[in-house]
């Protein structure tokens, strides 16, 4: 070996000189660098660990953030302490960095969190260890904080895509099992040693990390330039570990995965990263899925969340990847071979989980002894399956065509809809088409094209997102069983089931989204969770966190694309949000709870903003349609008038036993009542959110208010989380405030809540074993009788009567006339939505006027122009009408006035629907007769009434946006009954065609030569333009939630440490005769053997010149390898 | 405990007072289309129209001695557009646009159309205020019939005679676009009977058919029918030739659209060498009570009630119904009037009343039947006039009690002007008044009989053209 070197060196021409042959061995320099912010009373501790240590040439540097106020403490019991403040925070490794440039020289650094006391001995033991070994970095054995005896972290161990193993069982004692020394892949940077040199030439920690992660990502990188990193379990400390506990807001899983995945993106070789990427992808995917069934769901949302955003930091990841190309001086398999084999998340999963059991156990005096973790986790597996079973069917056979629930698009042709700039709703405008359309077209590809997968998924699964949001909701109270029955709770009523049978995706979508926006408003409230709960008094009304601006703009933006996503299938949603903030606050105010509960009324509005934004340009076409009602009621199921009980128990659709659901109000009166402190709040803001909200839906629905709200379903959305708040408040009461003490009127309640509950369980456990919640019958699958567009041409269908029964969303015309305009063949998504007024909704508006007026019976000849074949008037839809009520109200005179007509014709008449054809139609595209195109220039109620409309070829079947559609053409005149645009083009024989006015709507070319022909939309720039502005809005707003932070952020932090001149000389602290006759006298350190390679030790302790620094360190790079490549 | 308080009352309030105001029952307004008044008898709809659409009973084919024609008068002061669509037996046949000048009539002959058989018509005018009638010839005379501006699926022939020389057709038109399937209950006397080729009757889309009731029904003296549409609606006019020892004529009406609990007949008469006879159906399954009121030259006789069964038909001798203690005829001889209503208060379910009226002048014989007006009005046109100088062309009967005055107009290029001695004609309550149509300028032009405080009931008395005889006719009223 030493030959080997000798080699190197006269290679390389380095002269290297070795101290250690001329001087005396001194004990080397260590500098304990600790970062502190806002410590606790444990802090003492920490202190007098550092004040007792045996190591005689110990420095002691305090990097003190925030105010300082922890200066005096430092100086207190260390008064030689170099404690430096720094301003603001900018997380642990960021700030340890200043080390590189405070402090000069040779040397080791022991970077410390200020929650970690040493033992007396701990730094000798690790120097003396990393001097024997020749370690780059060590590490102690971290214990528990309060039971010594516990093992916290011996070492890390890390598998290929970053997991963290620390194979230690839960609970696991210290019995000096593990007080081998051995290599590892990390240590904690709770407490680790590193060589000064070395970790100037790794560049400190990634100060793209503040916290989680940036030990993995230092050690990683250490492995990678041929350091050697131990663990040293002789040397002990004592470690908190609590920062999820000092910093709530920086979130506990998602932080970690990203750093985790940005560290494994870096480190990983070129070659092997691609199959990792995949396969972390498919890891994620499946710890997601089992998390919905272990609690792990976090964790494994935020593994996805993760890696799926990946691709968004890859400048960021590039970039760092050419930083760190200068230290991959080992082989990446080397590197690999270090790691855990398999997955270390899959390894010690049994033990995380008891792990995550025994913290909260200790958390939370309120969860119970045993196994109700475990319990929750069987709880929400069981009710899954519920669910599951009870959507058998829609799952097995798939879901007939029921309301809203309809095809979706290919997503081809969604996304070319979207894009295009064409909206093909109703009789077509240039306004932009639904951002829904978009979303469901990427949706789409999301799933590889398998739509009906996806409809399916979006029947399904919002009721279970809706669950675990409830369930993440309900952390708000520090009691597992609270927790549980807020769970059932929120589950067993029967709003989404009901949605389902009644064919309302838009309600399931509110059920589902806002469980999880009233966490984010009582996060951005900064209410405390559970843990922060537990720890204070119960008489407390409210604990509040502090929330940076920064995480609480955060927040507000995850706020908003959560409302964005359900606003972009239900657009008064929006507005829902900002009421529930408003009686969030005003319930608080009430109960005397915090005050910040204003900040989110003020986040919520700012949500609404942003939701706008987001939404652009469809948005702006809700604001110019300049009609609440529009807005408000534009979907399906308003005005359904189902009565006061229907509504207030969630009776949307069928359901058996439905009024049973009434009694889970039961704890949204009594849990107000039997409150105290922060369960007073709490049932407060649950009661007062179920009573307004279901109120607001009973009175609107009734048309007891003066203005139009929100169809009930998703003014009921609230009002269940509000029950479902109540129901964990009460029980939470009856644990603390009512349990053990003398019995009074209390108790009772207590059995009337439990009773409530257990009712009100019943409608939704019956539904559940329907299969398809009751949702059995298509009012839509006559449309799949009429004929396709190719026999005659592309056509029309207007759906008419009571907008209850409509299938897609309708205008209402003068005389409360309902109607709906859909395109020939099946209905899709996309016909969910309202479509725009156009010139063509005046034409329809006055053919109805006509017929309710009995002014002509030749309203067919009005309609015909605009492409209406079929007239269809739904008269049951055996969803609300087989309920029990009676919806089907047909308008009074209706068919009367149909069969009236001479244009009309019966083409289908059964117990749901009667179905008309207008004899006197015109193809959507065709070209007209010398009658049709003579009249085509006239416009006018009497001018086409008058008349006969003529007749018309089709042409141009199936002609859409986005894609030119190719037709022969006879000279004349071509119809094209669609708004007038200038967009469309038609060319034929090559030769542009001008387009004319038609029937005072629509669009005509008058050709004067035949020919093959094309008919093109082409899109504006403009809406290119503002499509692109859209996406980049999105994914933004999705960046800033994931919480990847711009890297300038970083720089300006790292700078203003940077800019600070040194405070510290290493070489100038080295006090041999200490080391000869102090502590060390005779000691470990005397009886050192040092290691054949020389220049490592000599570069560690003794600095030299920086000229000569990388010719050093290039040979202590080959003998670092070659040493591993022995050792191995 | 303030809070906790002030909680509760938001809590309980909240859900006190959303039950106190949710059960309250708001009626929800719905969207209600004009309900289609129960077809009725001929009008002239004058209400705001963007068109207007009427149902011609039909048109013989072209013969020598059978035709007719389409007569459309346009009363108003601004030209009238629209269209004719014939039907034959075969299908539609291709709309005919038309136009038509202010205050101007025009005849369209559409019988050429077919060889032989009936030509329907549908007449759409994209105006209101405008008259169609129609006018068929026969051997045996002219007859003369409004078109109706309702298709229906009930219609109801009362009067009706088979046998001994007399012809009877239905002539079924369906305008629509979709087949009309028509039940036909045919009643004789107390006897109804519901022949099986008439069940399930089909009349095609656009089409006419013709159904010989005398084939199906023979030899009845009297005969009712009764034609339901189980799906759509449809038009049915009778086509009657009389040759019977005490009927000669030659009829072509319109049927009753819809069952009243009121009729109206102007025109009514006693005497030597006529008789006259009201058929009264009762289409309904209850049993009716009619109030008969006669009206002659002595003032309004008193009332008289008589039964009609259900779903029968009784014929009604006005002069043998109304006796004194001795048994004499208390309707004194000459002319009257008769109102027919159901006694029943507020009774809804109504019967069909149709008149026979046979005069004897000069040894001939002339039967008019004549569906009775279901409603009175102001306003009555008779847009065909009358083609020659005819002494008692209009009968006018005030059917209230009051007194006033009427005016009879000609309707000329200068708009409606009363005609000569016309212009006010004081009229007693129940009083009837025979118009003279024989001056210049009242002649061949449509005639229209208005009063401002008088609700009148018009009939027409139309030269056949055939030895001095008159076939009667409803006017329309607005």
């Amino acid at each position: 070996m030493q030959k080997e070197y000798d080699e190197f060196v006269t290679k390389s021409g380095a002269s290297l000189v070795c101290p250690m042959d001329e001087s005396p061995i001194a004990a080397p320099p260590v500098v304990a660098v600790v970062v502190t912010h806002g410590p606790g009373p444990w802090f003492d501790d920490v202190l007098a660990g550092l004040a007792r240590q045996d190591y005689p040439n110990l420095e002691t540097m305090f990097l003190v953030t925030g105010d300082g106020v922890a200066s005096e403490r430092i100086r207190s019991v260390l008064p030689l302490a170099h404690v430096r403040v720094v301003p603001g925070n900018h997380g642990f490794g960021p700030t340890a960095n200043a080390a590189l440039h405070l402090i000069e020289g040779s040397g080791l650094f022991c970077f410390m969190h200020d929650d970690v006391a040493l033992d007396s001995s701990t730094i000798t033991l690790l120097v003396e260890e990393l001097y024997r070994s020749n370690a780059g970095i060590v590490g102690p054995k971290l214990v528990e904080w309060d039971n010594p005896l516990v093992l916290q972290h011996v070492g890390l161990g890390v598998d290929r895509f970053g997991e963290v193993d620390s194979a230690l069982d839960p609970g696991e004692v210290d019995q000096e099992q593990h007080d081998a020394v051995q290599d590892v892949f990390c240590v904690p940077s709770a407490c680790l040693m590193v060589r000064a040199d070395l970790f100037r030439e790794l560049g400190g920690f990634n100060k793209a990390i503040e916290y989680q992660g940036d030990d993995l990502d230092l050690c990683w990188r250490a492995h990678l330039s041929g350091a050697r990193v131990l663990v040293v379990p002789t040397a002990r400390v004592r470690h908190r570990e609590a920062l999820t506990e000092r910093r709530p807001d920086i979130g506990q899983f998602a932080p970690a995965a990203r750093n985790r995945l940005f560290t494994v993106a870096t480190m990983t070789g070129a070659l092997r990263l691609p199959t990792l990427l995949v396969e972390t992808l498919l890891l994620s995917l499946f710890e997601t899925i089992i998390g919905l069934f272990t609690g792990r769901l976090r964790q494994g949302l935020a593994s996805l969340r993760a890696i799926v955003t990946l691709p968004i930091r890859l400048p960021a990841i590039l970039s760092r990847r050419r930083e760190v190309k200068p230290l991959r001086l080992v082989p990446d398999n080397e590197v690999v071979g270090l790691q855990i084999r398999g997955s270390a998340r899959l390894s010690s999963f049994r033990r995380h989980r008891q792990r995550a059991a025994a913290n909260k156990q200790n958390n939370n005096p309120l969860r119970r002894r045993g196994s109700l973790i475990r319990t929750g986790t069987v709880l929400r597996t069981v009710i899954v399956l519920l669910a599951v079973l009870g959507s058998r069917s829609i799952i097995t056979k798939g879901l007939p065509v029921v309301g809203q629930f309809v095809p979706l698009q290919a997503p081809r042709a969604a996304l070319r809809a979207y894009l295009s700039g064409w909206n093909i709703q109703g009789f077509g405008s240039s306004s932009a088409s639904p951002s829904a359309v978009g979303m469901l077209g990427l949706a789409g590809f999301a799933v590889f094209g398998k739509v009906a997968f996806l409809r399916t998924l979006l029947i399904v699964l919002p009721i279970i997102v809706g669950y675990f949001g409830m369930w993440r909701l309900a952390d708000v109270v520090p009691s597992s069983r609270a927790r549980a029955v807020a769970f059932i709770v929120y589950a067993a009523v029967p709003l989404p089931y009901t949605a389902i049978a009644a064919g309302r995706w838009n309600v399931l979508a509110a059920y589902a989204a806002m469980p999880w926006v009233i966490d984010l408003l009582r996060r951005i409230s900064g209410l405390a969770a559970s843990a922060d709960l537990a720890r204070v008094d119960n008489s407390v009304a409210d604990v509040v966190a502090r929330v940076s601006g920064l995480e609480r703009v955060r927040l507000t933006v995850a706020l908003a694309i959560i409302t964005a996503i359900v606003t972009a299938f239900a657009p008064s949603f929006a507005l829902i949000v900002v009421a529930v903030a408003v009686v969030l606050a005003i319930a608080t105010l009430c109960a005397g709870g915090a005050r910040s509960t204003l900040v989110g009324v003020a986040a919520a509005i700012s949500a609404l903003l942003i939701v706008f934004v987001l939404h652009l340009p469809w948005s702006a076409t809700l604001l110019r349609s300049g009609s609440w009602t529009d807005v408000i009621r534009s979907g399906l199921g308003a005005d359904a008038h189902l009565g006061l009980t229907r509504v207030a128990a969630f009776g949307l659709g069928r359901n058996t036993l439905g009024l049973l659901a009434l009694a889970l109000y039961a704890p949204v009166v009594i849990a107000p009542l039997i409150g105290r402190g922060w369960r007073l709040t709490w049932a407060s803001r649950g009661a007062l959110m179920a009573v307004t909200f279901a109120a607001l839906a009973v009175l609107d629905d009734g048309g007891h208010l003066p203005f139009r709200l929100p169809e009930a379903g998703l003014l009921l959305a609230p009002a269940a989380c509000g029950i479902a708040l109540a129901a964990a408040a009460a029980t939470a009461s009856l644990e603390l405030d009512v349990r053990g003490a003398r019995f009074g009127w209390r108790q009772p309640l207590g059995i009337v809540v439990t009773l409530g509950v257990a009712a009100g369980l019943l409608p939704s456990l019956i539904a559940a074993f329907n299969g398809t919640w009751f949702a059995e019958r298509s009012t839509t699958g006559y449309l799949r009788q009429l004929p396709a567009a190719s026999v005659d041409g592309d056509y029309r269908t207007l759906f008419l009567g009571d907008p209850r029964l409509l299938p897609a969303p309708s205008h209402r015309t003068v005389g409360g006339i309902s109607y709906a305009v859909v395109n020939d063949g099946p209905m899709v998504a996309a016909d969910q939505f309202l479509a725009p007024t156009t010139g063509g909704d005046t034409l329809v508006s006055e053919a109805l006027g006509l017929m309710r007026d009995a002014r002509s019976q030749r309203a067919g000849r009005l309609l015909a122009p605009l492409g209406i074949r079929y007239v269809v008037i739904p008269v049951n839809d055996h969803t609300d009408s087989a309920a029990g009520t009676t919806v089907s109200q047909l308008a009074p005179g209706l068919l009367d006035a149909m069969t009236a007509q001479l244009d009309f014709r019966v083409v289908g008449s059964t117990d749901e629907v009667r179905v008309f054809e207008n004899r006197a139609w015109l193809p959507v595209t065709a070209t007209l007769d010398a009658t049709a195109a003579g009249r085509s220039d006239q416009a006018g109620l009497a001018a086409l009434v008058g008349e006969s409309s003529g007749t018309g070829t089709a042409a141009f079947i199936d002609a859409t946006a986005g894609k030119p559609a190719t037709a022969t053409l006879t000279s004349g005149t071509l119809l094209f009954s669609t708004s007038d645009s200038p967009n469309w083009h038609l060319t034929v024989a090559g030769v542009d065609v001008p387009h004319r006015g038609a029937y005072g709507w629509a669009m005509a070319f008058d050709t004067t030569t035949g020919g093959p022909a094309t008919l093109v939309y082409r899109t504006p720039s403009i809406r290119r333009l503002l499509i692109l502005g859209q996406f980049i809005l999105w994914i933004l707003g999705l960046v800033f939630v994931a919480g990847l932070r711009p890297r300038f952020r970083h720089r300006r932090g790292g700078r203003g440490i940077a800019e600070t001149a040194p405070v510290l000389n290493l070489d100038e602290i080295v006090e041999p005769s200490r080391f000869e006759t102090g502590a060390f006298a005779g000691g470990s350190l005397a009886s050192m053997s040092i290691d054949d390679d020389l220049p490592l030790g000599a570069d560690l302790f003794f600095d030299d010149a920086d000229d000569g620094a990388d010719a050093d360190n290039a040979g202590a790079d080959v003998t670092r390898s070659q040493r591993r490549e022995e050792r191995r | 405990m303030i809070r906790r308080l002030l909680v509760m009352i938001l809590v309980l309030g909240g859900i006190a007072g959303t039950i106190d105001i949710a059960r309250v029952n708001r009626s929800v307004a719905q969207p209600e289309f004009t309900r289609l008044a129960s077809p009725s008898t001929p009008y002239l709809p004058t209400r705001d129209l963007i068109t207007a659409t009427y149902y011609c009973p039909g048109l013989p084919a072209a013969s020598t001695t059978a035709g007719g024609e389409i007569v459309i008068t346009n009363p108003t002061d601004v030209p009238v557009t629209g269209q004719i669509e014939p039907y034959t037996d075969s299908g539609a046949l291709i709309p005919q646009l038309i136009s038509i000048a202010p205050r101007s009539q025009q005849p369209f002959n559409l019988d050429a159309l077919v060889q032989t058989g009936y030509v329907g018509v549908t007449v759409e005018i994209a105006h209101t205020g405008v008259a169609v009638e129609q006018r068929t010839h026969s051997a045996v005379g002219t007859s003369i019939a409004p078109c109706s501006p309702d298709a229906s699926q009930n219609w109801y022939f009362a009067d009706g005679v088979t046998g001994d020389g007399s012809a009877y057709d239905l002539v079924l038109t369906n305008p629509f676009p979709d087949d009309a399937v028509v039940d036909m209950t045919f009643i004789a006397g107390t006897v109804q009977r519901q022949p099986t080729q008439f069940q399930d009757f089909v009349i095609p889309a656009k089409s006419v058919r013709v159904v010989a009731i005398d084939a199906a029904a023979r030899n009845e003296p009297t005969l009712s029918l009764i034609l339901h549409s189980r799906r759509g609606r449809f038009v049915a006019a009778k086509v009657q030739s009389f040759s019977t020892k005490v009927r000669n004529g030659y009829a072509f009406a319109l049927g009753a659209p819809s069952a009243a609990v009121d009729w109206y007949f102007a025109d009514g008469g006693k005497g030597t060498g006529t008789t006259e006879t009201y058929s009264v159906l009762n289409p309904t399954d209850t049993d009716v009570e009619v109030d008969i009121t006669v009206t002659d030259a002595t003032g309004v006789l008193p009332a008289v009630r008589t039964t009609i069964p259900s779903n029968q038909t009784v014929v009604v001798d006005i002069a043998g119904q109304f006796k004194n203690a001795s048994g004499a005829s208390t309707v004194s001889d000459g002319t009257h009037s008769v109102t027919m209503s159901v006694a029943t208060l507020g009774a809804t379910a109504g019967v069909v009343v149709e008149r026979a009226l046979t005069t004897t002048v000069s040894k001939n014989i002339s039967t008019t039947t004549v569906i009775g007006s279901q409603f009175s009005s102001q306003t009555w046109w008779a847009p065909l006039g009358v083609p020659v100088a005819t002494p008692g062309a209009l009968v006018v009967t005030n059917s209230s009690g009051q007194a006033g005055t009427f005016s009879v107009n000609a309707v000329g290029p200068g708009g409606a002007n009363p005609i000569t001695g016309l212009e006010a004609v004081p009229l007693a309550g129940g009083a009837t008044f025979y118009v003279d149509l024989t001056v210049d300028g009242a002649v061949s032009v449509p005639i229209v009989i208005k009063s401002t405080n008088l609700p009148l009931v018009v009939e027409q008395r139309y030269p056949t053209g055939t030895k001095g005889g008159r076939t009667g006719a409803l006017l329309l009223p607005e």
